[in-house]
């Protein structure tokens, strides 16, 4: 009864938060949209470039002026292929974490059907895996055009190297299992 | 495997067919299908003694190795 309880809360708080990240996504492309109509709305809004813990910057155009540690950009001076790109990453990374909870969802719907040790959960945490490398990967640079400044950098987000490494572990583990699973099937 | 079932030949030395020898040992058919099919990846001691018991065999007329 508690595992089931548990399922049950884990479900909900996954089908909330795909909720919450197709909300994010319709959120990011509607004021790209409206960015692209009405540019002045923006004039005094900011851009804040995401760091992680682990930063190595290259600054393309040195402007000691414009060039502070928050990284803060006017968006009224962000090129628009910057914004774009800036766009394109992280409806990337939304994308990809609706799929991370997607493939979620379907191992949580395998374990309350008691098909825990099976192929597809299997699968299912290899393509968790391969996702989270993925949100890595383009999570790990910001590219942010201001002006006649540019600014490259590398943020590494280990939390997502973990949580990929976990995930192969768990598509290991769940593979051995259907591996006992199998063989006990066909114990006669 | 090099494991060779050959349940189908004390079986016809027997005279006695898959559901008769299913229904003996307490088996399901799906079970002595894999078996016979040599799909099975294991079998237990109660299983091959029940088998023998109803075969009248030892459990080397059943079991064959053969190299690969």
């Amino acid at each position: 009864m508690e595992r089931n309880k548990l399922l049950f809360w884990a479900m909900a708080c996954c089908r909330i938060m795909q909720v919450v990240q197709v909300g994010l996504i319709m959120l990011l492309t509607y004021y790209v949209v409206h960015w692209q109509i009405d540019p002045q709305y923006y004039d005094d809004w900011k851009f804040s470039g995401s760091l992680g813990k682990l930063s190595i910057s290259n600054p393309i155009h040195t402007a000691a002026s414009e060039m502070d540690d928050t990284r803060t950009f006017m968006v009224s001076q962000l090129q628009p292929f910057s914004v774009y790109i800036i766009y394109v990453q992280m409806l990337a990374q939304l994308v990809l974490w609706v799929l991370v909870v997607q493939e979620f969802v379907k191992v949580i719907q395998a374990v309350k059907q008691v098909q825990t040790f099976r192929e597809q959960n299997v699968k299912a945490f290899q393509k968790i895996a391969g996702y989270l490398l993925w949100i890595f990967l383009i999570s790990c640079f910001t590219f942010v055009a201001a002006g006649n400044t540019g600014h490259f950098s590398f943020d590494f987000s280990f939390s997502t190297l973990v949580l990929m490494l976990a995930s192969y572990i768990l598509a290991e583990i769940f593979k051995e299992g259907n591996r006992l699973y199998e063989e006990e099937q066909l114990t006669v | 495997m090099p494991i060779i079932i050959n349940l189908d030949v004390m079986l016809a030395k027997r005279k006695m067919s898959v559901t008769e020898i299913a229904g003996k040992v307490g088996i399901t058919m799906a079970n002595i299908s894999i078996l016979k099919n040599g799909k099975a990846k294991a079998i237990r001691f109660s299983t091959l003694e029940a088998i023998c018991k109803e075969l009248d065999c030892q459990p080397g007329d059943i079991l064959e190795y053969r190299e690969e």
